[in-house]
This record gives C-alpha cells, sequence and structure tokens, in this order.
C-alpha cells in the first residue's frame, strides 16, 4: 500500500496533534528572537551558544537513544535488527538536531546580553 | 422503484436517471477526473463534484466515519446522513494492546463526533430494514431514511451466544477473557490475563471458525500473554494451548508455516487442531470442543474465547447478503468494485462485507477511496473501474516490543509498503509503528487524509 507524502504528512500530523499549539509557540518564539538578532546587525559572536547548543543537542541525542525502547513499552534488547539501529538512530539524531536548532536562537540571545 | 439489476454493473434505473439529469451530467463529467483518485489534504470543496444526491451511510466505524470524510469533500450539494446510535468511537486495533496490560483502555476511546464531517447530518439509530428494492432503511426509532446511493459500513456482530454457556457478562470471571470487541471486554480481559501471567496455571486459546475481524488478534494475544508469563518469571508454571478450528494458523502461507514453527518450537505453546469451542462451564473451569473425533473437555485456568462472527442481523437477514457459497450472510459486493453484486446503487466496505480476507482497518483504507472512486464513477454513468486488490495488514506482536509487519492481498502475495522493513523478521520498529504510529494512521483515515 503506497503511502503518499502528504498522507504520511498526515500521519505525523495527527501524532503531534495534541502538541501542535505548544511546538508551534516554540518555534514561532526561536524564529522571532531569530529574527530580531539578524535585525539588531550587531556584530556577535557565535562561538559560545553554537557550542552550547551543540553540546546539549548531542547529550539530548544521546539521552533519546538510551531511552526510547524504554518509553516505546520495548527493551533495547529487543532493538536488533539494521533497520531497528537505522530508526533508532535516525530519530534520536533528528531529536538532538532539532532541539539544538530551537534552542540556539535563546542561548545566542543570553550570550549576547552577557556580552552586551 | 427497483435498483435491482442482474448484471454486476447493471444499467441505470429511472430514479437514478432523474438523478443524473437534474445535477447536469456534462458538468458532473468535467469535474470527475480532477477529483477521483485526489489524495491532497484539501480544507474546502473547491473541486468538488456538484450534486443533490441522497446519500446514507450506514455505520459510522472506521469505514462510515472515512467514507464521509471523502465524500463531504469530493461532492458539493449531495445530502449525506450517516446513520450510527454509538456517540463513542472505540480504536479496535489498540484492544489487543489493551487486554495485555500495554494501554490503558481510555487511549482507544474517542468520540464519533470529532469526525463527522460538517454538513453530513448524523442521525443516531440503528438500521433495522434494508429495504433496497425501495431504495430506504428502516431506523429502530421507526424512521424511513431514502436514499440514491446506500454504502453499508456496519462492521460485524460478535455471536457470543454461538459458544454455549457463554455471555459477554462472563468476560473478566472465572478466568475467561475475550479481546472482542470493545474497551470493557477488553479492559475485563486484562485483569483475566493479569491473574494468569502472575499465577500461572492452564491457558486455553481459541478461534473461531470462518471469518472473523482482525484474524491475528487471537494470535496476538496468546503470544503477548506467554511473553508477560516469562516477563514475570512464571513461565514454567503455566502450560498453554491453542485451538485452532482448521489446520492452519494464518491465511498467508509464509506467516502460517512461521507460526507453526514459532509456536511449538520457540513458545511451546501446544497446537490443537480441527478444535472448535463449543460450550464452557465456567464453574467448573471447563471447555467443550468439538473435533474430527467428536467432542473433548479441558479443563483451565484462563481461558481467552473467541466467538464466531457474522455480518450484523439486519444486514444478514436481507436482500443484500449473500444468499449461499462461502460468504452467506455477508454483504454481497463485487471483491474488487465494492458495488453491490444485485443493486449497483448500493456499495459497501469494512468487516461487513463477503471477500476472501481483509477483516481489519488496513483494508478499510485500501477499500474506501476505491468505493469512493466507484461510486462517483456510477453516479456520472461511468463503469466502476477503480480496483480493491484485497490489501489488507496485521502488525503481528509477537512479544510487547517486538513484531513483523504482515501486509498481503488477494493472491496471499506480501505486499510491503515499506520495502526496508523485513515482512519474515521480529522487529522493534513494526511494534513502534503499532504501538506510536497506526493510531494516527487510523485517525488520519478518519478524516479521509490517507
Ligand atoms: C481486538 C481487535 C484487534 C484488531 N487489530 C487490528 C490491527 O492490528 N490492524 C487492523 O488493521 N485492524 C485491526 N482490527 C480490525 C479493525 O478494527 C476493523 O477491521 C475495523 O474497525 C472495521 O471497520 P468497520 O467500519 O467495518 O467496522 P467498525 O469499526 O466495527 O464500525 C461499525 C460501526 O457500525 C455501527 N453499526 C453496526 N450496526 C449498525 C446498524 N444496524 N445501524 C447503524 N450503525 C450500525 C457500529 O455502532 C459501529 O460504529 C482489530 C479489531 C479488533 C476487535
Amino acid at each position: 500500500m503506497a503511502f503518499s507524502f502528504t498522507g504520511i504528512l498526515a500521519v505525523f500530523l495527527e501524532l503531534a496533534r495534541g502538541a501542535l499549539i505548544p511546538a508551534a509557540v516554540l518555534l514561532l518564539a526561536a524564529l522571532g528572537v531569530a529574527i530580531y538578532l539578524i535585525l539588531r546587525r550587531q556584530q556577535f559572536n557565535a562561538g559560545p551558544a553554537v557550542k552550547l547548543a551543540g553540546a546539549i543537542g548531542i547529550i539530548l541525542a544521546l539521552l533519546a537513544f538510551a531511552l526510547t525502547p524504554g518509553f516505546s513499552g520495548a527493551s533495547h534488547a529487543q532493538v536488533t535488527s539494521v533497520i531497528d539501529y537505522t530508526a533508532l538512530t535516525g530519530a534520536s539524531l533528528g531529536f538532538g538536531i532539532g532541539s539544538a536548532v530551537v534552542l540556539y536562537p535563546f542561548l545566542q540571545l543570553i550570550f549576547r546580553r552577557a556580552d552586551a | 422503484m427497483s435498483h435491482r439489476s442482474d448484471s454486476r454493473h447493471g444499467s441505470i434505473n429511472p430514479g437514478r436517471r432523474r438523478f443524473l439529469q437534474a445535477t447536469g451530467a456534462t458538468g458532473v463529467l468535467a469535474a470527475a477526473g480532477a477529483v477521483t483518485g485526489s489524495h491532497m489534504l484539501y480544507s474546502s470543496n473547491v473541486r468538488a463534484q456538484p450534486s443533490n444526491a441522497r446519500i446514507v451511510i450506514v455505520g459510522a466505524g472506521a469505514a462510515g466515519l472515512s467514507l464521509a470524510s471523502r465524500l463531504a469533500r469530493e461532492l458539493d450539494g449531495a445530502r449525506i446522513t450517516i446513520v450510527d446510535p454509538r456517540e463513542e468511537h472505540y480504536y479496535q486495533p489498540g484492544l489487543t494492546l489493551v487486554a495485555t496490560g500495554a494501554w490503558d483502555a481510555e487511549r482507544v476511546i474517542d468520540r464519533n463526533a470529532r469526525y463527522i464531517p460538517r454538513g453530513v447530518d448524523w442521525v443516531r439509530s440503528a438500521v433495522v430494514e434494508y429495504d433496497p428494492d425501495n431504495d430506504r432503511v428502516v431506523t429502530d426509532g421507526g424512521d424511513t431514511l431514502e436514499y440514491d446511493y446506500l454504502l453499508v459500513a456496519t462492521g460485524l456482530q460478535v455471536n457470543f451466544d454461538a459458544i454455549e454457556g457463554m455471555e459477554p457478562g462472563l468476560i473478566g470471571q472465572e478466568g475467561i477473557a475475550c479481546v472482542y470487541d470493545n474497551p470493557d471486554h477488553a479492559g475485563r480481559s486484562w485483569r483475566m490475563i493479569r491473574e494468569f501471567t502472575d499465577s500461572g496455571g492452564i491457558g486455553l486459546f481459541t478461534r473461531a471458525p470462518g471469518a472473523i475481524k482482525c484474524a491475528g488478534a487471537p494470535l496476538k494475544v496468546t503470544m503477548l500473554s506467554e511473553h508477560r508469563l516469562r516477563r514475570q518469571g512464571n513461565r514454567n508454571a503455566a502450560e498453554l494451548h491453542y485451538f485452532q478450528p482448521g489446520d492452519s494458523l494464518f491465511s498467508q502461507p509464509d506467516m502460517d508455516e512461521f507460526l507453526k514453527r514459532h509456536f511449538p518450537d520457540e513458545r511451546d505453546i501446544n497446537v490443537n487442531w480441527q478444535h472448535q469451542l463449543k460450550a464452557i462451564e465456567p464453574g467448573a473451569r471447563q471447555a467443550v470442543f468439538s473435533t474430527d473425533n467428536g467432542e473433548r473437555t479441558v479443563d483451565y485456568d484462563f481461558i481467552h474465547v473467541v466467538p464466531p462472527m457474522s455480518a450484523p442481523d439486519p444486514v444478514r437477514n436481507s436482500e443484500l447478503a449473500w444468499a449461499d457459497g462461502p460468504f452467506a450472510g455477508w454483504l454481497e459486493v463485487d471483491r474488487h468494485t465494492m458495488q453491490h453484486r444485485r443493486y449497483p446503487n448500493v456499495f459497501g466496505v469494512g468487516d461487513v462485507v463477503g471477500t476472501p480476507i481483509g477483516k481489519t482497518a488496513a483494508s478499510v483504507k485500501a477499500q474506501v477511496p476505491v468505493a469512493v472512486d466507484n461510486l462517483l464513477a456510477v453516479m456520472q454513468e461511468r463503469e466502476p473501474a477503480a480496483s480493491y486488490n484485497g490489501y489488507t495488514s496485521c502488525p503481528l506482536i509477537t512479544e510487547q516490543g517486538r513484531g513483523i509487519l504482515v501486509e498481503f492481498d488477494y493472491d496471499l502475495n506480501m505486499v510491503p509498503s515499506f520495502d526496508f522493513i523485513d515482512p519474515y523478521k521480529e522487529q522493534w520498529v513494526p511494534w513502534v509503528m503499532k504501538d506510536r504510529m497506526l493510531h494516527a494512521a487510523y485517525n488520519a483515515m478518519l478524516r479521509g487524509r490517507i
């Protein structure tokens, strides 16, 4: 049974239905902060914020890798095949990278203020 | 006026001809190509086909709601009525997880009102009589609903009384469980399964003969119970027996072969062939089976009862049912077009239809677009060209945390949706799909989006 791209999108939207509004608020806030930082056109040192966001992203990815099987009611012993590990790694990486990207504008704001 | 036709795609009757004249067939035909088979995430019906047809959908389960969503989007001006007395909507594929303790019962309970599209009338009654020769149905409230097109999506009925001594009130008592087919039964079954897997004893797992919904469910309940015994450290304290009325465990041959090895060799589950549950004596905790060699009485501490199933009585007793043959009593549709074989203005989808396989929500997902496309075609005096290939699917959960994603068609060939998921291997990913993704996919189906 073929799933179209819009079909898969519809399934993910259903999956996230309860969290859609909080997620949208968070994303909009991150976007707003990013736009604010760009519009200020001040030279800022991105290094520390990027490093911290990256570090938090890596920690969250590792935590996701360790905890996701348990959250699904399974155990790590049941994650056995290549496709199992690919899915777990992909989901954990996606979670880590997504978290880092969303966190970065807020961290940059904090670091910019601290510099100022 | 009769809609009866002896040919499969019988000639258009006067009523429909009048309807087509009223809608202006030319405009309809022009719009048709654009809308049929579309899978967009529509929010409006800007490309909808104009119509003033009266369409009655009986049943607001998986199939009925999905049909209503799609038709409401594809038709502009049609009077669509959905008939179902039930306010609650049950996500039935989750019942095996409720009965084996992985989910709470609340997780499978929803409300039909959330999915009935705007503009669709909801009659909160049950249809008690079908009168296809006069294009009408009668409800238990005494109302008569007339239609130009009828879609039958009533699911099936579980015939507890076909087993002597059995009735739904016994579920949750005296070691009796039955996952079919509502959250209350599944919740009460969990109490019994928990008791059995906590203390051990003799566990009997049955399966009714004939077509049942989600034929994998009795197998899943068996394997999940066996897994819980192991997790509780009680496997050695329990004896598990599976009773199969025929000589195969699963209709798809590769999976049948796998299970025939897996049950005895890897799970120590004793399979009893040609055993049909005939009666139970709850007080004595005994089950009576009819076998090729006469009756056999077996003692139990726990029993999972799977009663025989049929089309609901109003369908079974109507002109719409197959009169004889292997599908006698089920809705007589063409297995590919989903159109009734004698009444061309009647279509059927879901558990109620008399087709070789496919009493699953996964089949509903594949059948609904076919039925809708073909209904639109019939409304435009075209041949129904869309074809259902028998697609059905069963995430065969072998233990909590692992499963096999089995998908096959009428020819019993494996037809995996995702080539990268091996349909012959127990993996974690199918479990995650069952536990997390399929409920979302089901809800998207109810909204007509997949
Ligand atoms: C334990 C269990 C496990 C399952 N597991 C899976 C799985 O893993 N995967 C899968 O794909 N499928 C699974 N299924 C099967 C799936 O749930 C059904 O195939 C699907 O719900 C069928 O949809 P339907 O609309 O035909 O029937 P239903 O969803 O049962 O809906 C029928 C509706 O019709 C209404 N109705 C009945 N009679 C009348 C009447 N006379 N008048 C008006 N309304 C009426 C009922 O109130 C009901 O709302 C499972 C089912 C069960 C019970």
